[in-house]
């Protein structure tokens, strides 16, 4: 079986997502920010006359913030009507591979998005960390009803 | 029947499926309410209403090919058939058993949604059915003559026969005979029986079927059948059983159908004086209902479902004329659909906004040149009609509350029986409309607040009796609008809550002093039951006679940004009010600025506004309050409330004019501190993903002209955190 993947860059990794959950990809639009929300909640923006939030991929992946930057892109995923824009540094390619190339996690290999992580491919030049948007969702809410919490 | 597999094979294209959903759904609620009302009178409209209800819903499982469903149906339309005919009496057992068989229906309903089978145990309920039909569980008719004539009838039959006979069908009566010798003379009789009702409906037989097959019988029968053919037809289909002698057939008292037709140039009128007179024959003095505890026979007929004016009662049990004629001029339209008409109306609403702005500043920029004042006076006219249409378009998504109210009789009977109280359901206001979102979620926490009622708040008989009150508690649910919201009340004549056993709790829980307790005035005290660490308690239920739980109904309310506030009075009873907005979708709003961030105020909720140049501060208690009509008014800065370091991104408007907007919600009131007062606007309500989670004062965002976001104060939890130090005694 064949894969469409969308390729990208946070920080000097190159992470990938399955196309068929990828909304659009578009430039910086302009941010609202959120008061009492985790930290790498962004804020929301209104993208064609709805309102979604925005989340910043590296401060997710716990990694340095960074400017914004002429390459900095907004992956819009759409996973079960739950649209949400990601933050990254770069959108690179859209790539097609055999299903065969991606590999599981192995223990060993330690990158800081392990915990959102699906598989590897292994490519000829580089290896793609194959991104779980929904697992990049599901702990942000738990992480945001715990701050929910805390704040009280 | 075939190997069962796991699914239904169902008739049924998808796209019928919503529509036949909302049939059956309607159908079910027509059965519930109508077997509800057999309790209280068991006319023959109830039965009628009821007896279609199966019917159809009997032809509608038979085309998908739900024959389950079909079966059932089935039965409980023989059921009431027999009902109608006065060979079963409803009562509370009856009932029992066919609100069982409801709830299995409805668990075939869920199937044809799943098209999965559920294992529901339909044989039992067949049985049962079966059983109140044939076996010994059949409650028997007392037999009440009335009429003298040939043969002695109930009232309800002579009341039945009537009514036929004012609809001008053929009721005949026949008398038949088998010779003694005769071979087996009771299956003759039957035989004659059955050719009977397939000639039209058998109102009264006399040995009844299962008479004639246990009981001695003289070999003769008597029959009074509504036909659906000519006297002559009935007769020749009479003649055909063998052995069978007709004694004779004629028309029903026909001097009598003569009288009537005497009075047809008022038919109308006529017709409803006859079901006034109905509603009375149809409850005999005699104790009727002799095993429900819901209903005391002493009342006056007020059915369950509570149809309390007269007006209203004849509309709803009328439906048949008027009902087909406006059935012809409405369409069934889905509910997604609405809901896509209503999102774009809301961005019209957000482009009309748009538009305003850049006519101003094109008018600022060009003054009243020729085409600018074009452009006014269109943008004017686009306001309006987009301000009707958005009207048409709410008001097309609104439904009267009855929706909701038709399911609380039987939540209220279940609750009542289960734990031995009387109780008698009043309902008015059932024609008010609010958005149909609202009601799916409404519906929750209105339930419970009623099953409260029910449990905690009526008394049980003995006790009433003790105090002096009619052993069957009465329990009000009302529907209004009030300046634009809808309110909802739960009202009950029972014991009502003590203020002082609440102010006992509150302190044995720690959370006031016992000084601080006393000083709470009775209002104040009785708040605490929506307190969450108060009505979890278990011992609260028997203190304060509320049950778990108020917590929940307050907060999910208010997350509706409604309010719910109580009233009590010991021996008397207790009123919870529930206010809601009309809709959630489009909110007229006061939009502020705080920092750099746009907020918006639900105007519902603000009680006015001033420049804080003009009030003084002062600290009580560490709290910033400023004096305002002759009380202390607490203060929230937004400022600090919201105060975050990502919120100081950007730059701040330079031009600030700090003020203070008052709002209220329930009975509290705060003055929220502001940078800067934009101006008033509707906004189309968006909800925050559930990505972000809930944020502490905030309850969702909106779009705004210039396409930018401005964000929704959530005013319940803002004024909650502002009253916070309350509990530590600071506030009364």
């Amino acid at each position: 079986m064949e894969k469409q993947l969308v390729v990208f860059k946070v920080e000097d990794e190159f992470y990938a997502s399955d196309i068929s959950v990828v909304d659009s990809i578009i430039k910086m639009p302009e941010i609202t920010k959120l008061p009492h929300t985790p930290y790498f909640v962004e804020g929301v923006t209104n993208l064609r006359g709805t309102v979604i939030p925005i989340i910043d991929l590296r401060k997710r992946f716990g990694l340095s913030e960074a400017e914004i930057a002429k390459e900095t892109r907004i992956i819009v995923v759409d996973m079960d009507n739950l649209v949400t824009g990601m933050i990254v540094d770069a959108v690179t390619e859209v790539l097609r591979i055999q299903d065969a190339i991606i590999q599981p996690l192995s223990p060993l290999v330690y990158t800081p998005a392990s915990q959102f992580m699906s598989g590897v491919a292994k490519l000829e030049e580089k290896l793609i960390v194959l991104l779980d948007f929904k697992k990049v969702l599901s702990q942000g809410e738990q992480i945001s009803l715990q701050e929910f919490t805390e704040s009280l | 029947m075939e190997e069962e597999s796991k699914f239904f094979d169902f008739d049924l294209e998808e796209d019928e499926l919503d529509i036949l959903m909302e049939d059956v759904n309607e159908l079910l609620q027509d059965l519930e309410t109508g077997i509800l009302q057999l309790e209280e009178k068991a006319d023959v409209e109830v039965i009628g209403v009821i007896f279609r209800s199966a019917h159809t819903l009997k032809a509608l499982a038979g085309t998908i090919g739900h024959y389950q469903m079909a079966e059932l149906t089935h039965a409980m339309e023989n059921l009431f058939e027999a009902m109608r005919d006065g060979v079963i009496k409803p009562t509370a057992e009856v009932a029992d058993d066919l609100l069982d068989a409801l709830d299995t229906l409805k668990i075939q309903r869920d199937e044809i949604f799943t098209r999965e089978r559920s294992g529901v145990d339909v044989d039992t309920i067949l049985e049962q059915i079966h059983d109140l039909m044939h076996g010994e569980k059949k409650p028997v008719v007392q037999e009440k003559e009335v009429s003298g004539g040939d043969h002695p009838l109930t009232s309800e039959q002579v009341v039945q026969i009537e009514q036929y006979l004012q609809a001008r069908r053929v009721v005949l009566e026949a008398k038949v005979f088998v010779a003694p010798n005769t071979f087996a003379p009771a299956a003759r009789l039957s035989q004659a029986a059955m050719a009977a009702m397939d000639a039209g409906t058998v109102i009264v037989q006399d040995p009844t079927m299962d008479d004639l097959a246990n009981i001695k019988h003289d070999n003769k029968l008597y029959l009074i059948v509504v036909a659906d053919e000519e006297l002559e037809d009935v007769k020749k289909i009479l003649e055909e059983v063998v052995d069978l002698t007709i004694d004779y057939i004629r028309p029903y008292r026909e001097e009598e159908i003569e009288s009537r037709f005497e009075d047809d140039e008022d038919e109308e009128e006529f017709e409803d004086e006859e079901i006034d007179t109905l509603g009375q024959i149809s409850i005999p003095d005699t104790e009727y209902f002799t095993e429900t505890p819901v209903v005391s026979p002493s009342q006056k007929v007020v059915p369950v479902s509570g149809k309390t004016t007269p007006s209203r009662t004849k509309s709803k049990r009328r439906p048949s004329r008027d009902a087909k004629i406006a059935k012809d001029k409405t369409v069934r339209i889905s509910v997604e659909r609405l809901d896509n008409l209503m999102n774009l109306v809301g961005e019209l609403v957000t482009d009309r906004n748009r538009l305003v702005q850049v006519e101003s500043v094109l008018r600022a920029q060009y003054g009243k040149e020729g085409d600018i004042s074009q452009l006014t006076e269109m943008t004017t006219h686009f306001g309006r009609v987009i301000d009707q249409l958005q009207e048409e378009v709410m008001r097309a998504r609104m439904l009267p509350i009855a929706h909701l109210f038709d399911k609380v009789p039987r939540v209220v009977r279940d609750v009542a029986r289960a734990v031995g109280k009387q109780v008698r359901m009043v309902v008015e206001g059932e024609a008010t409309e609010l958005d149909r979102s609202l009601i799916e979620v409404i519906n929750d926490p209105l339930v419970h607040l009623i099953r409260n009622a029910v449990d905690h708040g009526i008394e049980t008989p003995e006790d009433r009796i003790d105090s002096g009150k009619e052993p069957t508690g009465i329990l009000c649910l009302s529907a209004d609008h009030v300046e634009g919201q809808i309110q909802i009340t739960i009202q009950d004549d029972g014991k009502g809550i003590d203020p002082n056993t609440i102010r006992n709790v509150v302190v044995k829980k720690g959370i006031l002093t016992e000084e601080e307790a006393n000083q709470l005035d009775d209002e104040d005290a009785i708040d605490f039951i929506f307190r969450p660490n108060l009505s979890s308690s278990d011992t609260v239920t028997e203190y304060s006679g509320r049950g778990v739980g108020l917590d929940v109904v307050r907060t999910s309310i208010e997350q509706l940004s409604g309010s719910v506030v109580v009233e009590s009075q010991i021996g008397v009873g207790t009123i919870f009010s529930v206010t809601l907005p009309l809709t959630l979708a489009i909110v007229d709003a006061m939009l502020v600025k705080v920092r750099n961030t746009v907020y918006a105020i639900p105007l519902s909720s603000i009680i006015e506004s001033l420049y804080l140049s003009e009030v003084t501060i002062s600290t009580v208690r560490k709290q910033p309050t400023i004096r305002w009509r002759d009380s202390i008014l607490p203060l929230l800065d937004l400022r600090k409330f919201f105060d975050h370091p990502r919120m100081k991104h950007g730059k701040v408007d330079i031009v600030v004019k700090p003020a203070v907007v008052t709002v209220t919600w329930g009975k509290l009131k705060v003055g929220l501190v502001v940078d800067k007062i934009i101006g008033n606007q509707g906004i189309v309500v968006k909800s925050l993903s559930p990505v972000i989670g809930e944020i502490p004062g905030l309850s969702g965002a909106a779009i705004l002209g210039d396409g930018s976001i401005c964000l929704i104060l959530d005013i319940p939890g803002l004024i909650n955190s502002a009253l916070q130090f309350r509990k530590q005694g600071g506030f009364a």
